[in-house]
């Protein structure tokens, strides 16, 4: 019995640390939850361009970057987050847009786990099965959102330009008007 | 299970001194030259060494991760050996151009990869830029990098995977991420060749080239390069060889210009300085890459024999200002003969005025075919085929609401330029399906299937063009050949010859009506899914099965004409009949056949 109760408590902080690590909670925008493993996605896809402008401001050469250093005032690390949210609040006020032009779309990040993975079983057994497919073989959880969200974007602007609310290429431009509009609010700092 | 881990245990220990037997002794500034003229294959087991930019010593011997070197400058002044590993750590990161020396031979090519855990090893070139515009590697910044983040000139067996490569620059200049050189050497009677090179898993990221068409569409992410020889005559052909090589499941992102390209150094021309009958890159793959947000173009093939590039993503490619880039197509070729383009997912290709296609056949790209892809939302259209392109074959594709733009309205395009090039000749564009989608009601009748200069000798058959809004054919200057297309939706259609199953003289060949498709105009993204049985059934999903034929009412259905040499499948996997009549447009399914 007390193996049971033992196990049972094992199991649940096992869940608590999955939770944890997937779908905390580090700024809602109008609303909606954004999660941290959304900000990791846009920190590794920023990370590049971080180092890049740090290599370049402070003419590193081989010198290893300290992302927690402060060079010229400013934090490797800090930049790459407020970066990372930058483009993470852009994304959830498109994905707030689309929801509301009837798009489907996965707007919270367990949602979009639960598709990715599906997704991702139905590819590897079309490998398995010795069908062809297009793009790369297994999609990373990265690449598959970057992949989803670029076909949304499209059926959005599509959308908008079917209901006169968009001419052609201008969409930066109507995305600006909603970004300035959005109400982000930040949960906690700390990530 | 013990056992077997035991006999696991007793086999690493076993291979660990094997390895330690047979390491090559490092031997700096060593250059023996293996794997000239390729052939043999041999098996040779390497050193590893290891690059750790933070815990790393370059006095270190570098063969474990507790003495791993620390900086790029060390690996680039050691010769490597067949079998040789170069690992970089994960989570490390470096500015300067990684140019390794050394060859691999057949079967031992020299790997350059990652250890360790977390983030691939960035690799920055630190706005490495070829100091031109000579054309030639020669100044000694060039010798340095090359313009490029990565550079291999004139080694052969080498193998790249699983790094991230940037060379971000806030000034335009002549730079790439990865590129691999080949040089005539002058006075050599045999031609220079580089061959067994792979680039796998590798993510490029943020090169900074050049935008204009001109100056820079041999600037960006992942390229071959042919360089001419210092010394020889300015006139003189270019005499070096690219063979065997494999670009795979690369990811391509924010590049200005290209993704991933095969070119020539500025004092190059394409049709000047290459043998017009000969081809000098054999045995080239390009797959399962995605090549997203470049600027330019997305992947471009020239001067190759039967070039294979499919199973790529190509999204949102001509993205740069058009006035400063110019002419842009996604995936595309230049003075080839036989490339294959298939199994490709392209979309979101930009154009205001110029091009923004997904697919290009063009100067001089012979017996071309381009299959069973998946194009959508181009705004340019769907394909392009330049003058002096020969003997095409575009079919079993998917053309879905491409050729949106209000300015460009096009889902095929027969370009007229340049003049001094005969008529692209001899296409034949059959069984593909076409949703023509406009953007708003004004334009929609004038919303066109193709336009401009396609001659006598381009032939349109068995295609359905399914039009949402209602829109005409248009086809100014134009005499290709038309029959056996299916138009939905459409004020005009073009007349046909004479049919060949007995319908008379004056019977257009070309019908109307609704065809009965599943759910045309349904397609979305391919992710996910299975796509293509090789056996035949289809499990493609539902993601473009609305272009499926669905009824035996159908006008498309067993109402096309035979096709000689039909390529067997149709966009589904399934068996298109080399005796029966097939359906119109891409998929060729039986019902009641199952």
């Amino acid at each position: 019995m007390m193996l049971v109760i033992r196990f049972i408590f094992l199991f649940y902080f096992f869940l608590l640390e999955i939770g944890q690590s997937d779908v905390v909670l580090i700024a809602t925008v109008n609303g909606y939850p954004l999660h941290l493993k959304e900000l990791q996605y846009e920190m590794s896809n920023q990370r590049t361009r971080v180092y890049a402008y740090f290599a370049a401001k402070c003419d590193l050469g081989e010198t290893a970057l300290d992302w927690t250093k402060r060079y010229h005032g400013e934090v490797p690390l800090e930049v790459l987050k407020k970066r990372a949210l930058e483009q993470a609040v852009a994304i959830k006020v498109q994905q707030i847009e689309m929801k509301k032009h009837g798009i489907d779309v996965a707007i919270n990040y367990e949602q979009f786990v639960r598709k990715y993975e599906e997704a991702t079983l139905k590819r590897k057994e079309a490998i398995k099965n010795g069908d062809i497919v297009f793009g790369p073989p297994i999609y990373t959880a990265q690449n598959y959102f970057n992949y989803v969200f670029s076909n949304q974007l499209n059926a959005l602007k599509v959308t908008l330009m079917d209901k006169k609310q968009m001419e052609d290429n201008s969409y930066q431009e109507w995305l600006n008007k909603k970004l300035s509009m959005a109400k982000v609010m930040v949960v906690t700092n700390k990530w | 299970m013990k056992t077997n881990l035991k006999f696991a245990a007793l086999s690493a220990v076993f291979l660990a001194v094997a390895c330690q037997k047979n390491q090559p002794q490092p031997v700096e500034g060593r250059n023996d030259n293996l794997g000239k003229g390729g052939g043999k294959t041999t098996m040779m087991v390497g050193t590893t060494y290891y690059v750790d930019n933070v815990g790393g010593n370059d006095s270190n011997a570098g063969t474990s991760t507790g003495s791993a070197w620390k900086n790029i400058s060390k690996v680039n002044s050691f010769v490597f050996s067949p079998g040789d590993q170069i690992l970089f750590k994960r989570g490390g990161a470096w500015t300067r151009t990684l140019r390794p020396q050394g060859e691999g031979i057949s079967g031992s090519p020299i790997v350059i990869d990652a250890y360790g855990t977390g983030a691939k090893p960035i690799i920055n070139g630190g706005g490495a830029r070829d100091e031109g515009p000579d054309g030639l590697i020669n100044t000694s910044d060039d010798i340095l990098d090359g313009g490029a983040t990565i550079l291999l000139k004139n080694q052969s067996y080498w193998s790249i995977n699983n790094i991230e490569v940037t060379n971000i620059s806030s000034t335009q200049g002549n730079r790439q991420g990865i590129k691999i050189v080949v040089e005539d050497v002058p006075g050599s009677s045999t031609d220079e060749i580089v061959q067994g090179i792979t680039i796998k898993g590798v993510t490029v990221r943020d090169v900074f080239g050049q935008y204009s068409f001109d100056t820079g569409k041999d600037t960006g992410g992942i390229s071959l390069f042919f360089y001419r020889a210092p010394g020889s005559a300015s006139s003189a052909l270019v005499d070096a060889r690219f063979q065997d090589i494999r670009i795979e499941e690369c990811e391509v992102r924010d590049m200005n210009r290209g993704g991933i390209f095969s070119g020539c150094s500025d004092n190059l021309s394409a049709d000047t300085h290459f043998d017009p009958n000969d081809y000098p890159i054999s045995n080239l793959v390009i797959r399962r890459n995605i090549v997203d947000n470049c600027t330019g173009d997305g992947i471009v093939v020239r001067f190759a024999k039967a070039p294979l590039i499919e199973s790529n993503l190509a999204t949102n490619n001509h993205s740069g200002n058009e006035s400063l880039v110019q002419h842009g197509v996604a995936i595309w070729c230049r003075s080839t003969k036989d490339a294959v383009f298939q199994f490709n997912e392209v979309y979101g290709t930009q154009a205001v005025s110029s091009d923004g296609m997904a697919f290009d056949a063009d100067l001089r790209a012979v017996d071309t075919k381009f299959q069973y892809n998946y194009s959508h939302d181009n705004l340019g259209g769907f394909m392009l085929l330049i003058r002096s392109s020969e003997n095409t074959t575009v079919r079993y594709n998917i053309s879905q609401r491409d050729g949106r733009s209000n300015a460009v309205n096009r889902i095929f395009h027969f370009s007229k330029y340049p003049t001094s090039f005969s008529l692209p000749g001899d296409a034949q564009i059959y069984n593909n399906s076409v949703y023509v989608y406009d953007n708003t009601a004004t334009t929609s009748t004038e919303s066109v299937a193709l336009s401009n200069f396609a001659d006598n000798r381009t032939k349109f058959s068995n295609n359905i063009f399914y039009n949402q809004a209602g829109g005409i054919v248009k086809r100014p200057e134009d005499s290709s050949i038309w029959e056996y297309n299916h138009f939905y939706n459409y004020t005009n259609v073009p007349s046909s010859p004479t049919g060949i199953y007995g319908e008379g003289t004056g019977v257009n060949t070309n019908t109307t009506g609704n065809p009965l498709l599943s759910n045309a105009g349904s397609g979305g993204n391919l992710t996910g899914i299975g796509t293509k049985n090789q056996d035949g059934s289809s499990s493609l999903g539902t993601q473009v099965d609305g272009y499926k034929i669905t009824s035996y009412a159908s006008p498309a259905y067993q109402k096309g004409r035979l096709i000689s040499n039909n390529g067997a499948k149709d966009f589904y996997g399934l068996t298109v009949s080399s005796s029966a009549r097939p359906n119109k447009g891409a998929h060729n399914g039986c019902l009641g056949c199952n």
